[in-house]
């Protein structure tokens, strides 16, 4: 970048302003860069797919898959060769506009596996075969950094960036059938919610900078300790601000969409909405919860640090909050006949539980040792290969029986056992029964919740707990006790590869969990203040 | 007191926005009226940034003026897929996936 410094301002006295204000302005943009790799394949991966597709046949849809596979590889390799950053090197990039910190780097190593797993459910679904695919790809790899901004931002404006980015990329992907009628409606459901959640949270966010005066999170967080706000004016901003994150995550009052969506986009992209989209949500909603809980200057954290901004109690805000999302998620799966409508309100109710973790999060910051989010992003984990492995085991079994319906599992246990059993670990999973990760994530957001006083809460999620077990075992019982017709047959090599990596990391989670926990634990978290 | 003038000017464009939403079916209508709500709050930034003497509200409102042109090419373009396949532009019309 040195070029660009050694040009002489020549614009007139406002370019020398800036210049004299700002003397490490540009080379400090070069040398961030370099910690910006990841995103930067992104960018160049993005185009690059769409280029490969250009140059190959239109028979030969998969081929921008494997490219698009390779630029995952090559930025998650650049993400693990960057490493975690350690507590001292945790840091702010591009004056403060992004942060470099473990927790950040995690997320993004989350993010990347999860559409590195959804890339090959594109290439192998059929009705997505014989296309133009390279925009599809491109939009994937596209959403995906949107994601990458969302789970580093810290400027109230990347923020609103990273979930628009991440939004409209989705928005096409849900359409991306265009001679479909499902799909289409799906697309503009999405999209006419979608913008309206992000109109709220915009409008949102303009009244939290009119109150503090700063785009920067973590000064926005200082501001409020002294602010002279109403509590009533507080509050409502903070919900005008929620309802992004709320929607993002699918969590009540903005979880309407979810199911509809679900049902019209494309398997894989389901899957990817419902698991990687979620993650990213969840990320976004951390960064802005923990900023409040910050160290502040003079003791004054601790009012923040034990939850009470102005005497509001935000734990019990965020927990009424979860207590609707998983009551409502979990008493409307129950009627569900398509598969994909079911899990699109199972991770309704999931976003419920983890959003349980999140209002657990407040007290704890501070707490030696223990990042309150800890098992969040654990849970987080085991979420991302339960539910892709689900939606992975589903769209095989739809392109078999060529219905998403639930009576296509009937008798799967004859037909194709490493199918069923590997589904019938991912609904235990679901449901949260040992041995498997979904246990031991779900076993310690609810640890978590009651040890920080929040007991209806707990009461809640466990009888919401024994609510799912009746629509997941559903499907057990339509696999292995039910009689289905249709012939058996023989999974190929690569699915059956497929679904045992699926099913490892949740029964290694669920049985060592230590190394991971202590892992998440180790995170660095950029103080913001 | 001029500052309160643009923030009642400002709230009412939004709240005339979130209204149209709840009330009109036709989906360009709709998009409308979320340009509505965007530029209520971009009006907001406005003022904020005017009256705190700062750059930053200015530019947030340059990012939702592009933001909002990107949403209503992807929303138009949805929004013609569908035209296609049915000839509808009511949202009561999508009925399709009961929701």
């Amino acid at each position: 970048m040195f070029f660009l410094q050694t040009v002489a301002p020549t614009g007139g006295v406002t370019s020398n302003e800036v210049f004299d204000r700002y003397p490490d302005l540009v080379s400090s943009i070069g040398t961030d860069m370099g910690a910006f790799l990841p995103e930067l394949v992104l960018c160049l991966g993005i185009v690059w797919v769409i280029f490969v597709d250009l140059f190959s046949k239109r028979q030969d849809s998969r081929r921008p898959g494997w490219h698009a596979l390779g630029v995952l590889g090559l930025s998650l390799l650049t993400l693990v060769l960057g490493g975690f950053p350690s507590a001292e090197e945790a840091g702010s990039l591009f004056h403060g506009m992004v942060v470099r910190d473990g927790f950040a780097v995690f997320m993004k190593l989350l993010l990347t596996i999860g559409t590195a797993i959804c890339v090959p459910m594109v290439m192998s679904h059929k009705d997505l075969q014989g296309r133009r695919m390279g925009e599809f790809y491109g939009l994937l790899l596209g959403s995906l950094l949107g994601m990458y901004m969302m789970a580093s931002a810290r400027n109230l404006l990347m923020f609103f960036m990273g979930i628009e980015f991440a939004s409209y990329t989705s928005y096409l992907l849900t359409g991306y059938l265009k001679g479909d009628r499902k799909a289409a409606e799906g697309g503009v459901k999405y999209v006419i919610y979608g913008s309206v959640a992000s109109g709220i949270m915009v409008y949102g966010l303009s009244i939290l900078y009119g109150l503090t005066g700063s785009l920067d999170v973590g000064a926005v967080a200082q501001a409020l300790i002294v602010t002279k706000a109403s509590p009533s004016l507080l509050i409502i901003t903070a919900l005008l601000c929620f309802a992004g994150f709320a929607y993002k995550i699918s969590a009540f009052p903005l979880h309407f969409w979810a199911p509809d969506v679900y049902e019209g986009a494309p398997m894989p992209f389901t899957a990817f909405l419902s698991v990687v989209s979620k993650a990213a949500g969840f990320a976004i909603l951390i960064r802005f919860v923990v900023a409040f809980g910050a160290p502040g200057a003079d003791g004054q954290a601790l009012t923040l640090a034990s939850g009470k901004v102005l005497d509001l109690d935000w734990p019990q805000i965020l927990a009424v909050l979860a207590m609707f999302t998983m009551t409502i998620g979990n008493l409307a799966a129950l009627w569900q006949n398509n598969f994909k409508r079911l899990l699109a309100y199972s991770s309704i109710a999931h976003a419920g539980y983890l959003l349980m973790g999140v209002a657990a999060v407040v007290p704890r910051i501070g707490a030696e040792g223990d990042p309150g989010w800890q098992p969040v992003l654990f849970y987080l984990v085991v979420y991302l290969f339960m539910n892709l492995g689900a939606f992975y085991i589903a769209q095989i079994v739809a392109a078999r029986t060529g219905t998403e319906e639930l009576p296509g599992f009937a008798g799967l246990g004859k037909r194709a056992p490493v199918l069923a059993v590997g589904l019938f670990l991912f609904m235990i999973s679901l449901i949260g029964l040992p041995p498997t990760g979904g246990f031991t994530g779900k076993w310690q957001l609810l640890k978590a919740a009651w040890e920080n006083g929040l007991h209806t809460l707990v009461l809640v999620a466990v009888t919401n707990t024994v609510i799912s077990v009746y629509y997941y075992a559903r499907i057990i019982k339509l696999m292995f006790l039910d009689q289905g017709d249709g012939e058996g047959y023989v999974l190929p090599v690569g699915q059956r590869t497929a679904v045992v990596l699926m099913v490892v990391p949740i029964l290694w989670l669920g049985l060592f969990m230590d190394s991971t926990v202590h892992l998440i634990r180790s995170l660095s978290f950029a103080v913001i203040g | 007191m001029q500052t309160q003038a643009y923030l009642v000017v400002a709230t009412l464009i939004f709240l005339i926005g979130a209204m149209g939403f709840l009330i009109r079916r036709n989906i360009l209508v709709l998009f409308m009226s979320i340009e509505l709500m965007l530029n209520g709050a971009a009006m907001l930034f406005v003022t904020f940034s005017r009256q705190l003497r700062q750059m930053d509200g200015h530019v947030f409102v340059f990012f939702i003026i592009a933001l909002a042109a990107a949403e209503a090419a992807v929303g138009l373009s949805i929004l013609i897929a569908i035209f296609r396949l049915k000839h509808r532009v009511n949202v009561d019309e999508l009925t399709e996936l009961k929701g």
